[in-house]
């Protein structure tokens, strides 16, 4: 097949991808005709993809879910882990079965979505040791033999740090099987206030290029000051957030001119208008029962 | 400092959930009613931007690094309201898309970074430049106002653990506080070189932040928040330093099982019902806590008014 340009729609079926039905199965980046016009200069439209947001294009029964299905799912089952005491065996290798299965269920690596809720661990390990010391007037007993005392802090511990974990599972899960747009659309229609979800939607939507402009900004002075260090280094780093700064207020007025001139009169619409079917009413029962399983046992 | 899940007592987030949530949805309403469509877009652009600028990493101590928070930043430059919902907004995507911080836990973290915060960094930085507007007290209001924020809402985490139970106060406050101290030079110093570029540059965009009405505000919110936190630590005191039957006979009992728990696995018996009982208590507490906050609050606000109403008459 030959080279042709990078179009969207044909004359048979306007504004549709030509490509779209090929997207089923798999992250749309893995696809050629994506990048035979892309030669370096054309900006990617799509999540990179080795992003976690590249994710979210996985084909799968969890994926297909009702983003409110999955916000309050997670949600309840959240609070069941929260306000159960410290996971006991059975309730930990219950959890762990059940996102085991879920994280199957949604075709996503275990690998990462394990590294990377495992990032809760540092900070929630310092309290984790912490918080014996305040358990019935200090229960670390290191020099002697582990007393009663020092269990009954170690299980403080664990209960800190496996419901830490567990519960950036939860949420990771959901951020890994829902697309962006669909979350946004779905806090809308669980009445987060509008001024609010428009925030978290520029946030998706810019952080990218913002991101990339701060790299280059970072880049540029690494190349010409490698050697900055102290005092001159943060003096640095804060013009280049001023710099940035100035950019993105600028960048902000002809977003906003660009918004009014196709018709932005205050309100953001919802795009998603998925109804709930039978099988988010079934995962929504089953989150619950979970949660309520181990809160209550 | 994001608390994750599973740390925190019902007691406590319950609490803080419904009290951040009542700040932001009024400071919604605020914003909506303040500023143009133009300027709230203005407003989400800078929301992405404070998060691509959490990016920025420095050195802080010992081969470890922190990152730019930009609470106190984003409150310099934009005022007291829209940087609660700004930063606000950046907190809730970090625990909505990458797990950084607990969804129970997400109205303490909004707490701490979303209101304490900006808060800390509004009142230091329009207190110093009522002192002088020069350029020098200015950059060092930045950064004062920076290293106070972030040492602040560190502090105000480290309150909201002891509360629960989690850690002495005297240890946890150290740990976090002389951390975030340090942390607080870096965060300062970008801040400080933020404005400085900003003077330079377009110092309109500062000049602007004055006109913004919110001084007043920044003092009435000050003193809520600081009876607040009052009126949490002694209910929760009361809470807890009278424990009820059932769990002093469990601490009677169960302390000599309790290292076998962890192998052991179930013992419904002594735990849930303690613990049920705990929790109960803990969200009456806070409901308790949260009314008499409210009808402190409402009685000194309104005595204030009517006190300056009468000076205003003389």
């Amino acid at each position: 097949m030959s080279p042709r340009p990078h179009t969207h729609g044909d004359p048979g079926l306007p504004g549709v991808h030509r490509e779209e039905h090929r997207h089923a199965g798999q992250p749309a980046h893995r696809h050629p005709h994506h990048h035979r016009a892309e030669t370096g200069t054309v900006p990617h439209e799509h999540a990179h993809p080795t992003s976690f947001e590249s994710l979210t294009y996985t084909v799968s029964p969890i994926h297909a879910l009702d983003a409110r299905t999955k916000i309050v799912g997670a949600t309840v089952l959240i609070l069941g882990v929260v306000l159960t005491p410290p996971l006991r065996l059975a309730e930990a290798l219950l959890l762990a079965a059940l996102l085991a299965a879920l994280t199957a269920t949604a075709r996503l690596p275990v690998g990462r979505l394990v590294t990377r809720s495992a990032a809760v661990l540092p900070f929630a390990g310092t309290i984790a040791l912490l918080a014996p010391l305040g358990a019935d007037g200090g229960s670390w007993n290191i020099g002697g033999l582990m007393s009663a005392w020092a269990g009954g802090g170690l299980l403080i511990t664990w209960g800190i740090l496996s419901k830490a974990w567990f519960s950036a599972f939860c949420m990771l899960l959901v951020a890994a099987s829902t697309r962006r747009a669909d979350l946004l659309g779905a806090l809308r229609r669980l009445k987060v206030p509008e001024v609010f979800v428009m925030l978290l939607s520029f946030i998706t939507r810019y952080v990218g290029v913002l991101g990339e402009q701060l790299r280059s900004l970072r880049t540029a002075m690494v190349s010409r000051a490698p050697t900055l260090r102290g005092r001159a280094l943060l003096r640095s780093l804060g013009s280049i957030a001023g710099n940035l700064f100035v950019r993105s207020y600028e960048r902000g007025e002809r977003i906003h001119a660009a918004m009014v001139s196709r018709g932005y009169t205050g309100t953001l619409p919802i795009t998603t208008r998925g109804r709930l079917r039978s099988a988010d009413i079934l995962f929504m029962a089953m989150a619950a029962l979970s949660a309520f399983a181990i809160a209550l046992y | 400092m994001h608390i994750p899940d599973g740390m925190l007592e019902a007691r406590t987030w319950i609490p803080a959930w419904i009290g951040s949530a009542g700040v932001l949805a009024y400071g919604a309403r605020r914003v909506r009613a303040m500023l143009s469509d133009g300027t709230i877009v203005m407003m989400a652009v800078m929301a992405a931007l404070i998060f691509a600028l959490q990016m920025l990493n420095f050195p802080v101590a010992g081969g470890t690094s922190g990152h730019f928070a930009g609470g106190a930043a984003a409150a310099i430059v934009l005022g007291l309201w829209p940087a609660m919902l700004v930063m606000a907004a950046v907190v809730a995507i970090q625990a909505l898309l990458f797990a950084d911080g607990g969804i129970t836990a997400l109205g303490a973290n909004l707490f701490t970074m979303a209101i304490v915060g900006p808060l800390v960094g509004r009142a230091v930085y329009v207190t110093a430049r009522r002192v002088s507007s020069g350029r020098t007290a200015q950059l060092a209001g930045s950064f004062a106002a920076a290293w106070g924020a972030c040492v602040v809402a560190a502090l105000a985490a480290a309150v909201l653990l002891w509360l629960s139970g989690r850690a002495p106060l005297g240890a946890v406050t150290a740990a976090m506080g002389l951390w975030h101290a340090l942390i607080g030079i870096g965060e300062g110093a970008i801040t400080a070189g933020l404005a400085g570029y900003l003077l330079a540059v377009r110092p309109d965009l500062l000049a602007d932040a004055d006109r913004k009405p919110d001084a007043a505000v920044v003092r009435k919110v000050a003193i809520g928040l600081g009876v607040i936190a009052l009126v949490a630590a002694s209910v929760s005191f009361l809470a807890s330093s009278n424990p009820d039957g059932l769990e002093y006979a469990y601490e009677q009992v169960g302390s000599a099982f309790e290292g076998m728990t962890l192998l052991e696995g179930p013992m419904p018996d002594y735990v849930v019902p303690g613990i049920a009982n705990e929790t109960l208590a803990g969200v009456l507490a806070g409901i308790v806590g949260v009314v008499v906050t409210g009808v402190l609050a409402y009685a000194g606000l309104t005595g204030l008014r009517a006190r300056r109403a009468e000076e205003g008459q003389r």
